[in-house]
């Protein structure tokens, strides 16, 4: 108390007791503040996880030098993001969904696209959306529905594709025309 | 977490001590450690080598470099999905990014990490104000350190997002408003609506249930039908709030159609429980929100009925309340153990005097209650984003959270009187 009274505080016994109920709420509070703060930035670190490789940020400097802005690539929807952010090129996939009609329909073409192992399937589908080129990174794609793996096979039938860039980490092949 | 966060963990609660029983200029100290706090948590924007992607990041980039690179604001045709539409996404952001970064000559993308840091600066600001001018310094500290410790908002906030710029424009939003500024309201209104469609969206609900919560307020009071002045200004805002998307939406796409949009005809987002919302929220930030929205509530029944009717009330609806949550969530853990809580904070409150004025105990319960109705809209149907609403819930949860905490610490609150 003598301590209190010289930094200034006089303390009655109700203001005591409120002391102490402060000094007890303010270690529990303060106790479930640490857990909350922790966990916080735990969940968030989830969402700050890169999902596109340093190959393919390495990749988008070939983008630049060859195929011009607003050229549309077969991407998934982080790849689109990707070279839409970093070169003004687009993806058939990625971006704000809310103001494309028949959104839906186009993640399931390009889900298919990755999907299929059927190379004359997948070169109609890119002729159908005007597509010149596929971004194929070395990592699992997501169209909008699940995460997948890319069947290549059919890349590299070249009746229909062509390769244009291989760096191990991602490769970019040319969409033939008939 | 390590020794720093700890520390200012320990500044901010011997700051508010001393706020309470030395000098309330104290709360200034502890809003600096909180400011730390948040900055701490948003360097997370750094742990990478570029900018976070995860979120749609890059189609807000799209724009902004392309505003960059060849001068103009590319309204005709959209980067998203082979550019197919207009780009009819709210300009605000993208264009203080590219500003900003044609001002300083950095790329958009460190720019918009930049802005990241700027927005956990201002966030805890934005909240000690909206604290301090509804209650006291105390409870501004507590609001503030509330939202900084809330997982959703840090998600949204420490990506480059406008989200993110929404959510820290809303407090100073509100504030305005609190302050009858009319212009200024207005004007930040219409900034936070063109920032953020979500934001504008819970700004536009929130100023609508104000201004009604007032009138029904004077209405109930007086029993007779009533149009309080004061109603007018939200009501304004809200106005504003909605016209400024509405007018935007209509110069780039030609139709005010806005509920032909695929969020609305996929129904994108999910239904929130209780669980969620603690899990988004944390368990602190919820228990105290609880305890200032049960104080708030009884404060606000006192404008009606007698004292001991209102505790009553309070107390049969909390427990009706918590007996609904319990029977909806039953074998969900956290949901239980929310309801009890809320059962025991609104007991434990209904004993505490408490005295608000009119106008601030309904911006904080309207508010509230419009924020809920957000998160809950497919109970009408709506069925669109209301996960994504949790966010918008947590703002006046941490200014309900900063009453609870200055009620515990003071013992009684009397402020403003009533009006």
């Amino acid at each position: 108390m003598k301590g209190l009274k010289k930094i200034g505080l006089k303390l009655s016994g109700l203001a005591l007791g409120r002391a102490v109920f402060f000094i007890l709420a303010a270690l529990l509070v303060s106790y479930y503040a640490y857990f909350n703060y922790a966990d916080s930035i735990n969940q968030a670190s989830a969402w700050v996880n890169p999902i596109v490789t340093k190959e393919e940020l390495e990749a988008t400097k070939w983008v630049l030098n060859n195929s011009v802005e607003r050229e549309v690539f077969a991407t998934c929807i982080f790849g689109g993001e990707l070279l839409m952010g970093r070169t003004l090129r687009e993806g058939w996939l990625g971006g704000d969904w809310a103001i494309i009609p028949n959104v839906v329909k186009q993640m399931s073409d390009a889900d298919e696209f990755f999907k299929t192992k059927d190379a004359k399937k997948a070169h109609e589908l890119a002729l159908a959306y005007n597509l010149s080129k596929v971004w194929a990174p070395n990592r699992q794609v997501f169209c909008g529905f699940s995460w997948l793996n890319i069947e290549r096979e059919k890349f590299s039938n070249s009746t229909y594709f062509d390769k244009l860039y291989d760096s191990g980490g991602v490769q970019v092949y040319g969409v033939k025309r008939k | 977490m390590g020794e720093t966060e700890v520390f200012l963990l320990a500044v901010f609660f011997a700051s508010l001590a001393l706020a309470l029983v030395k000098d309330k200029r104290f709360a200034y100290l502890a809003l600096l450690a909180v400011i730390a706090l948040s900055a701490n948590s948003h360097m997370l924007v750094y742990k990478n080598n570029h900018m976070p992607t995860f979120g749609n990041t890059f189609i807000h980039v799209a724009t902004e470099r392309h505003f960059v690179q060849n001068g103009f604001y590319p309204l005709d045709r959209d980067y998203s999905y082979a550019g197919l539409a207009p780009n009819s996404y709210v300009p605000f952001y993208r264009s203080a990014i590219a500003v900003t970064s044609s001002l300083l000559s950095v790329d958009v993308e460190e720019v918009s990490r930049a802005f990241v840091m700027l927005f956990a600066l201002l966030l805890p600001i934005g909240f000690f104000l909206l604290g301090r001018k509804l209650f006291v310094e105390i409870a501004g500290a507590v609001a503030a350190l509330s939202i900084v410790l809330m997982p959703e908002t840090l998600i949204y906030t420490v990506r480059p997002l406008p989200q993110a710029m929404g959510l820290v424009l809303l407090p100073f939003a509100f504030y305005l408003i609190l302050e009858k500024k009319l212009w200024p309201s207005i004007l930040m209104t219409v900034i936070v609506s063109l920032v953020h469609q979500e934001a504008a969206v819970f700004l536009a609900g929130a100023a609508l249930f104000y201004s009604l919560g007032l009138n029904l307020s004077a209405m109930l009071r007086e029993r007779k039908i009533v149009l309080r002045k004061e109603s007018l200004l939200p009501f304004y805002c809200f106005a504003a709030a909605a016209g400024a998307y509405l007018l935007w939406h209509y110069a780039v796409v030609g139709n005010f159609n806005i509920f032909g949009l695929a969020q609305f005809k996929y129904h994108e987002g999910a239904k929130a429980g209780l669980e969620l919302i603690i899990t988004k929220t944390g368990l602190l930030p919820v228990v105290l929100g609880l305890i200032g929205f049960a104080a708030c509530a009884f404060s606000w029944l006192k404008n009606f009925l007698d004292e001991k009717t209102s505790r009553i009330v309070l107390v049969v609806f909390s427990a009706l309340a918590a007996y609904a949550v319990i029977v909806i969530e039953a074998v969900k853990f956290d949901a239980v153990l929310g309801a009890a809580l809320a059962a025991l904070a609104a007991l434990a409150i209904s004993f505490v005097r408490i005295e608000l004025s009119l106008e601030k105990s309904a911006f904080a319960l309207f508010v509230f209650i419009a924020a809920v109705g957000a998160v809950k809209n497919d109970v009408v149907g709506v069925n669109v984003f209301m996960d994504r609403f949790i966010v918008y819930l947590q703002q006046p949860i941490a200014v309900l959270a900063g009453l609870a905490a200055a009620l515990a610490a003071r013992g009684k609150i009397v402020f403003g009187g009533r009006k």
